[in-house]
């Protein structure tokens, strides 16, 4: 599907040639962040569309992963799992974080990513970089709803905007 | 009556005494000011369109109703080799509207691809920090495609030529004398233009063609031709322009149009194809004839064999296909060499319509398999949802990277990979945007709504039958627009990114949510959880027929679905469709009451206060919190009417023994007060369990709400204990926070403990 296109056409083609069926092809993905004190982590859910993430797993790996199909590579989950490691990262007061990788769930035409970050300390900043499918997609939109000390925040990452930052 | 008159004369009183008290330590506080009615059950007069002689206060066209007509004669020509599309075309316009019309507007939608289109102008753009050298090559050093109308003349019916002006995608004709009533004009334009490869040069993608690799191309054509705008008593002239995402607004007409191909092509378009014997050979025209008649199957009429044999033909010669169409917003057509056909017949009550694909060799073997089916069955349940397809035929083509519709015809996605892998994912995009773009016949291109102005009404309405059909077509369906759950995740997003569902197609943000999925959503939740299938269904029927080769509006809608089933749906339209508020209902606290004969010291005090006696009239009982101050612990059991003498003795002296068979026997009494963070209103659907494991649903309507939007409180009586309440148990409301849902609040099991257990 649209193989060349999507390396040079003008962003705004893809978002209107589209849009008469398929509210996917908007290019969206949501992160859910959520600091749970009393279990002491950080719990985290993206909800990215499938055929999106495919290409940009077959974009950087230079094979096709078949995802969530009964043809899936063995080795897809590792991809996945480096996939997100690379476009999503965290750090707290200041500090990088690890993301445990949890699971991952089809919904639709969505995959949905659980990860956390165990972590018991008070919050004073919050740091955190998305670059998912901007790689792929130009127009490619993030959002991110940032749940922490009662505090909710909502960010729109794009190609050119990566990087937030809360100070609590 | 008169115990609450008294009541409250004693309530005014002591709230006149503790204003008083009040006022002499802050003699500055100022009184609280008036408001407006911010009932949300208020009826919509101030955001509807008055009701008048057009369209009535029932939703229903009225008796001075009229729409304009337009009749299109064409003659065109597709050149394949230098991908030009070469048209002559003449329009007869009628005026039914009382008023004369000075200027004709005719849209111009390929000028959209012209290298001035004010379409890539308006969008905001990031650098691409990365770009592959033909990216960069093409963007930064490349110049725009020469797409667009290249108009060579507009000329009255005598051959002389008209005044026109072009204003972007619109263009306006000027009459020499104003066009009235009843009259009619008709004008020829002639025009040619290059077809835009739309996978790859393309401002707007509905149209153009696909590039194969064997040289070949299949042409979906659409918006190919000046079309009249629509001019109605709601807008005067839909000449706002097409800056690609607001579809189109199209006046009903019939269409006779002659399409000139090289000799090798295959062909399908709007209407009834004319000359069948001149365009097929023998044996495929008894093929034909078969699918006419076969109900239960697709019969192939171009084979693959067929189709493969010409992919190199590359024919010199040309052939004229022609068609006829009755009553049609608007003509397409899809040509190729690589088409195969296959067709059935549907059997719909009074019609019986032919279910086709075209699709090439590459879509094989999926599309053989399944698009007429999915076609077939689109037909049928959408037939019974609204009226019987009224069109000879619906075409289902197979293009890549398309899904849009078209009057009988559209274009829909979904192949085989190059090694012939089909993935479920595939499939059902496959089948999900077939059964989408054929349900588009039913809305917008026989329910007309104006789709420049209102992306939803055709969107959502189709999305939501779109539902109904996938999950019949397959139970093991993903159809995700639908279920309540499924709109949670946008309309509990941050408010900077979201828009009522009444804004227009070009200012959305999250255009499908916003346009098909919510509105999909909000059909379902009336038809399942406020109005009940019965009702709904009758009034939606009901809207599809009274606007059937009509052009409706929101309001239309609106007030069709309230006056068809007696339902006051103002504040769902107000909430779901007017604003971005969302659900969240919670239960707030629970309360639990043990029946008492002796009166507590509170309720002495009460009827002190009123000057009544308790030994007044007749025996009481008394319903004590735990918390009350002189609750007594040995009220804290399961109330036994046996043992309240005052109540058996009642039930004894005033009830049969058969009557008393009947009575019920509460044991346990709760008050439950709910909250409502949200600004919808939702019925509060309330599942009590009991300590057995059984458990009862209990459903108050919606206008609960209607005089406290802020709390409500209910009284259960139950038989057996309650351990555990909870609201929305099937999740039909799309309550955005179902934490507060629970009594008691029960450590809510995140999926995040389950996980972590694992």
């Amino acid at each position: 599907m649209k193989k060349n296109l999507l390396r040079f056409v003008l962003p705004i083609i893809m978002v209107v040639m589209l849009s008469s069926f398929a509210w996917h092809k908007f290019y969206v993905s949501v992160t859910q962040i959520d600091y749970v004190p009393n279990k002491k982590r950080i719990e985290i859910t993206h909800r990215i569309f499938i055929d999106d993430l495919e290409k940009a797993l077959e974009k950087k790996y230079k094979k096709k992963v078949y995802l969530t199909s009964k043809k899936e590579l063995p080795e897809a989950e590792a991809l996945i799992k480096d996939y997100l490691k690379e476009n999503v990262k965290i750090s707290i007061n200041k500090k990088v974080q690890n993301l445990e990788f949890l699971a991952r769930e089809v919904e639709g035409d969505v995959l949905i990513f659980y990860t956390k970050i165990a972590i018991s300390k008070k919050i004073n900043t919050f740091e955190i970089f998305n670059s998912l499918l901007t790689d792929v997609y130009s127009e490619q939109q993030n959002i991110v709803h940032v749940n922490i000390n009662s505090n909710k925040n909502s960010f729109l990452f794009t190609n050119s905007d990566v990087q937030q930052k809360i100070v609590y | 009556m008169k115990k609450s008159i008294v009541l409250s004369a004693f309530l005014t009183l002591a709230v006149t005494f503790g204003a008083l008290a009040q006022e002499v330590k802050t003699e500055e506080k100022k009184r609280e000011l008036g408001h407006y009615n911010e009932n949300k059950f208020r009826q919509m007069y101030d955001e509807m369109a008055t009701p008048n002689m057009f369209r009535t206060a029932s939703g229903a066209p009225g008796p001075a109703y009229y729409q304009q007509k337009a009749d299109y004669k064409m003659n065109l020509e597709l050149d394949d080799k230098n991908k030009k599309l070469y048209g002559s075309e003449t329009i007869t316009y009628y005026n039914n509207a009382k008023e004369s019309l000075e200027y004709l507007w005719v849209q111009l939608d390929q000028n959209i691809e012209r290298p001035d289109s004010k379409t890539p102008l308006v969008e905001s753009q990031n650098m691409d920090k990365a770009i592959s050298t033909s990216g960069f090559a093409k963007k930064y050093m490349g110049s725009p495609f020469p797409g667009g109308f290249n108009i060579e003349y507009v000329k009255d019916a005598k051959g002389n030529p008209m005044k026109y002006t072009i204003n972007q995608t619109m263009m306006r004709i000027d009459l020499p004398k104003p066009l009235k009533n009843g009259e009619k004009v008709s004008f020829s334009i002639k025009w040619w233009y290059n077809i835009v490869n739309y996978q790859e040069q393309a401002n707007n993608g509905r149209s153009g063609y696909e590039q194969f690799s064997d040289g070949n191309r299949l042409y979906v054509m659409a918006q190919f031709f000046p079309r009249m705008a629509v001019y109605n008593d709601v807008e005067g002239w839909q000449n706002m322009q097409f800056w690609g995402r607001g579809e189109f607004a199209l006046a009903f007409g019939d269409y006779e149009v002659n399409i000139t191909v090289p000799a090798d092509h295959v062909m399908e378009g709007t209407g009834v194809l004319q000359n069948r014997n001149e365009v097929f050979t023998a044996e495929q025209v008894k093929r034909w004839e078969l699918a006419e008649k076969t109900f239960d199957k697709p019969v192939v009429i171009v084979t693959q064999e067929e189709a493969v044999a010409k992919e190199s033909s590359f024919s010199d010669k040309k052939k004229t296909w022609k068609f006829k169409a009755q009553n049609v917003r608007d003509f397409g057509f899809s040509t190729s060499r690589k088409f195969i056909i296959d067709a059935m017949a549907v059997d719909l009550p009074t019609n019986k319509p032919l279910a086709i694909s075209i699709y090439p060799k590459e879509a094989n073997p999926l599309w053989g398999d399944l698009s007429t089916k999915a076609v077939a069955h689109t037909l049928k349940t959408y037939s019974h949802f609204t009226f019987d397809y009224p069109y000879p035929k619906a075409v289902s083509v197979s293009a890549e990277d398309q899904g849009m519709e078209y009057p009988m015809i559209c274009w829909n996605y979904g192949r085989p990979d190059e090694k012939g892998f089909v993935s479920d994912r595939i499939k059902y995009g496959m089948l999900g945007v077939i059964i989408h773009e054929v349900g588009h016949n039913f809305f917008p291109m026989i329910v007309n709504s104006d789709e420049r102005q209102w992306s939803w009404m055709d969107e959502g309405l189709n999305t939501f039958l779109e539902y109904l059909t996938e999950t019949s077509f397959d139970s093991n369906f993903p159809a995700t627009r639908g279920p309540a759950k499924n709109i949670v995740p946008y309309m509990k997003g941050n408010q900077k990114y979201l828009e009522p569902i009444m804004s227009n197609s070009e200012n959305i943000y999250q255009f499908g949510a916003n346009a098909y999925g919510k509105p999909a959503t909000g059909l379902n939740i009336l038809r399942e959880t406020i109005m009940g299938r019965e009702l709904f269904d009758h009034a939606f029927k009901t809207y599809a027929n009274r606007w059937k080769f009509k052009h409706p509006t929101p309001e239309d809608f609106f007030r069709t679905m309230e006056d068809a089933s007696a339902v006051d749906l103002d504040w769902f339209w107000r909430g779901w469709f007017y604003s971005t508020d969302y659900t969240d209902i919670g239960v707030k606290t629970v309360k639990q009451y043990y029946v008492s004969t002796e009166a507590s010291k509170e309720t002495q005090a009460m009827f002190n206060r009123r000057g009544r006696k308790i030994s007044d009239g007749e025996p009481m009982l008394y319903l004590v919190a735990e918390d009350a101050p002189d609750f007594k612990p040995e009220l804290k059991k399961a109330m036994d009417v046996n043992s309240v003498q005052a109540l058996s003795d009642y039930v004894n002296k005033n009830y049969t023994a058969e009557e008393k068979n009947a009575l019920k026997s509460p044991k346990y009494f709760y008050e439950v007060e709910f909250e409502k963070p949200g600004g919808l209103i939702m019925p509060i659907i309330v599942e009590l369990q009991f300590e057995d494991g059984t458990s009862e649903v209990q459903k108050f309507p919606a206008q609960i709400w209607r005089r406290n939007n802020d709390t409500a409180k209910r009284v259960f009586a139950t038989e057996k204990k309650v351990v555990k309440i909870q609201l929305d148990p099937k999740l039909e409301t799309a309550d955005i926070d179902v934490e507060n849902n629970y009594w008691p609040k029960a450590e809510t099991v995140s999926k995040f403990d389950t996980l972590e257990k694992k």
